[in-house]
């Protein structure tokens, strides 16, 4: 069958490649904000999600990872006498200053942990191992960080508040969301670095359920047994930090409302035009009419229009998107491409030409056949 | 008998202002037969040829086409109509102008379901007997005006319709070309038995029907059945 719809959009190349790039432009945008938004929550969650709690304990309505108190110790004995724990750790987090070689400090987010259960610990080395924090002050950092603490070896010395560390490792991939690197450390050497932490106090309890015992029930119990703390799933504590920092700073709607507009500015363009190429094409769509086209048959000429416009236009897009994810790499931003935003976007960019050719469905079915008659 | 058309009206109200465009018009045609409908402009040719081809719904008549009044018929059965039994010629050939002379005249024929190779291979075959056989791939722009009616003529018969409506069909031609086009007509119309009505300015024309109907004022003034009984002789 002849496709008028592809014959119409390829014989006015100009149009098509202008179509083309507000489609592209469109997707690369709508790809580029929601992709640094996931790659920026991810790093907002990515300790809570990596570590192998269940379960966190924080401090009274704690409302991220990053913004966590220190509380009582004692709650760790509390949260172990209640039936179905397998295991729960405490773990410590702290703002802390490093001094650079040039003399200039930087913030960190300590977490400090205990080495000899290995959890809170980074959990992806790319040089040391975990448990050679112990015996001394010792530091992991990550090798992310080089950008902003200069280009760190193993066995280098560092100072943070003012005291002599040790770099005895070197994690991967372990990115905090506010940009202040992660610096792992052994759970006593965190709290001497960071002496507000308090000598009695912790800043989470990291808590595994046992195998056959429900997760809900060992949740309520820890809230009926730990009343001065707040008591969280993994799933809920991750969600919560992602939603703080979506919702109460703004800054997911920032990258959301920019998506959202390179929708509208893909869907005027498509719209504008498969409008002006069916304003042209009137007299053609009205001798369809007039030789016994029925409307719906005229429609699906515009719909394969937009669809064909959608395909290319997300294909082309895709591409350009590949090229900017590496450029987002190399100056050390995430972007985050899941396959359920690939497909999702390929939806949505249908969606777009799609809804911007209703406008010219509208008109084609307006169109009064007798006008094949007139000159 | 192919269209029977009793007492047609059509009447048009532009604000306060009531135009009656066809006031009490009868006209009927045979199988095979080609008749013109001439006329002044505004006298109501455009109108009375768009009720005639089920666009347009007269204010009150009847029109049949082979027996089936389609007078009252609902706006979805009409394309079905128009596929069915009509073929159009315009004046302005109204091509699609991204396609060739092959893929204007295949449309129709996708129109009918008939598709694919059988498609290509009828529409290529009316074309070669409008005289375009070389001339399939190639698009509107490349062909002349006479060449651009062909290919809008082949498109008319190819679903083999019991009526041609032709609107103008020579009228962005030279006289050479408009001659072939209506020799065209003629032939076609012979060979597969269709009943032919050309709305024309061009007396030229009127040789070559059988009958001349003329029209004024939306009133049907006369009919010429001489020219018919002349080329019957011939």
């Amino acid at each position: 069958m002849v496709s008028i719809a592809r014959k119409n959009l390829f014989h006015d190349k100009i149009r098509f490649i202008i179509t083309l790039i507000g489609v592209t432009f469109s997707v690369v945008l709508i790809f580029a904000q929601v992709g640094v938004y996931l790659g920026f929550m991810g790093n907002a969650s990515n300790i809570i999600d990596n570590l192998p709690a269940d379960i966190w304990v924080t401090s009274k309505d704690s409302p991220n990872f990053d913004w966590s108190q220190p509380f009582p110790e004692g709650n760790l004995n509390k949260a172990k006498g209640i039936r179905g724990i397998e295991w729960a750790e405490k773990m410590v987090f702290a703002w802390a200053m490093m001094k650079l070689p040039n003399g200039g400090t930087e913030q960190v987010e300590m977490i400090g942990f205990n080495p000899n259960s290995g959890i809170g610990a980074p959990w992806s080395m790319k040089e040391g191992s975990v448990k050679d924090v112990k015996g001394g002050k010792h530091i992991i950092v990550d090798e992310s960080v080089y950008k902003k603490l200069g280009e760190i070896r193993m066995g280098d010395s560092r100072e943070i508040m003012n005291k002599k560390v040790k770099v005895v490792g070197i994690s991967k991939g372990i990115k905090s969301l506010t940009t202040a690197p992660y610096v792992f450390t052994s759970y006593d050497t965190a709290k001497e670095l960071a002496s507000y932490i308090g000598e009695n106090h912790t800043s989470f309890i990291l808590i595994k359920v046992a195998g056959g015992s429900d997760k809900k029930d060992v949740v309520r119990m820890l809230k009926e047994r730990l009343p001065g703390v707040s008591v969280y799933t993994k799933e809920e504590f991750s969600y919560r930090t992602r939603y703080y920092w979506t919702v109460s700073t703004g800054m997911g709607m920032g990258f959301l409302i920019t998506a959202f507009l390179g929708f509208i500015i893909g869907m005027v363009i498509v719209g504008q035009t498969i409008y002006t190429s069916t304003v042209e094409h009137i007299r053609e769509f009205g001798t369809l009419k007039a030789i016994g086209a029925k409307n719906s048959f005229i429609y699906r000429i515009i719909l394969e229009q937009a669809v064909v416009n959608a395909v290319i236009g997300y294909i082309t897009g895709f591409i350009a998107m590949k090229f900017l994810l590496k450029g987002y790499q190399k100056t050390g931003i995430d972007m985050v491409i899941p396959e359920y935003l690939m497909v999702s976007v390929f939806f949505l960019t249908v969606l777009m030409c799609v809804s911007a050719s209703v406008i010219s469905i509208r008109k084609v079915t307006k169109i009064d056949p007798v006008m094949v008659f007139r000159t | 008998m192919i269209l029977q058309a009793n007492n047609l009206y059509k009447t048009y109200h532009e604000g306060i202002i009531t135009v009656e465009a066809v006031k009490d018009v009868s006209v009927f045609i045979e199988k095979g037969e080609m008749i013109a409908i001439m006329g002044p402009s505004g006298s109501g040719k455009t109108t009375l040829i768009s009720m005639l081809g089920c666009i347009l719904k007269p204010t009150s008549g009847n029109i049949f086409i082979n027996g089936l009044d389609i007078t009252y018929l609902s706006e979805k059965k009409l394309p079905e109509i128009r596929s069915s039994y009509i073929g159009f010629v315009f004046q302005s050939f109204n091509l699609f102008p991204s396609l060739t002379a092959l893929q204007n005249v295949e449309i129709a024929l996708n129109l009918k379901n008939i598709k694919g190779k059988k498609a290509k291979d009828k529409a290529a075959y009316l074309l070669e007997r409008v005289g375009l056989k070389d001339r399939l791939g190639f698009l509107p722009r490349d062909l002349s005006g006479g060449q651009k009616q062909r290919v809008s003529i082949a498109r008319a018969i190819a679903g083999n319709p019991a009526l041609i409506l032709a609107d103008e069909p020579t009228g962005n031609l030279d006289s050479k070309s408009g001659h072939e086009v209506i020799y065209v007509m003629r032939e076609l119309s012979r060979e597969n038995k269709s009943a032919v009505i050309i709305v024309t300015h061009d007396s030229r024309i009127s040789d070559a029907v059988d009958r001349v109907l003329y029209l004024e004022d939306g009133i049907l003034r006369s009919t010429d059945p001489i020219v018919g009984r002349k080329n019957n002789e011939t």
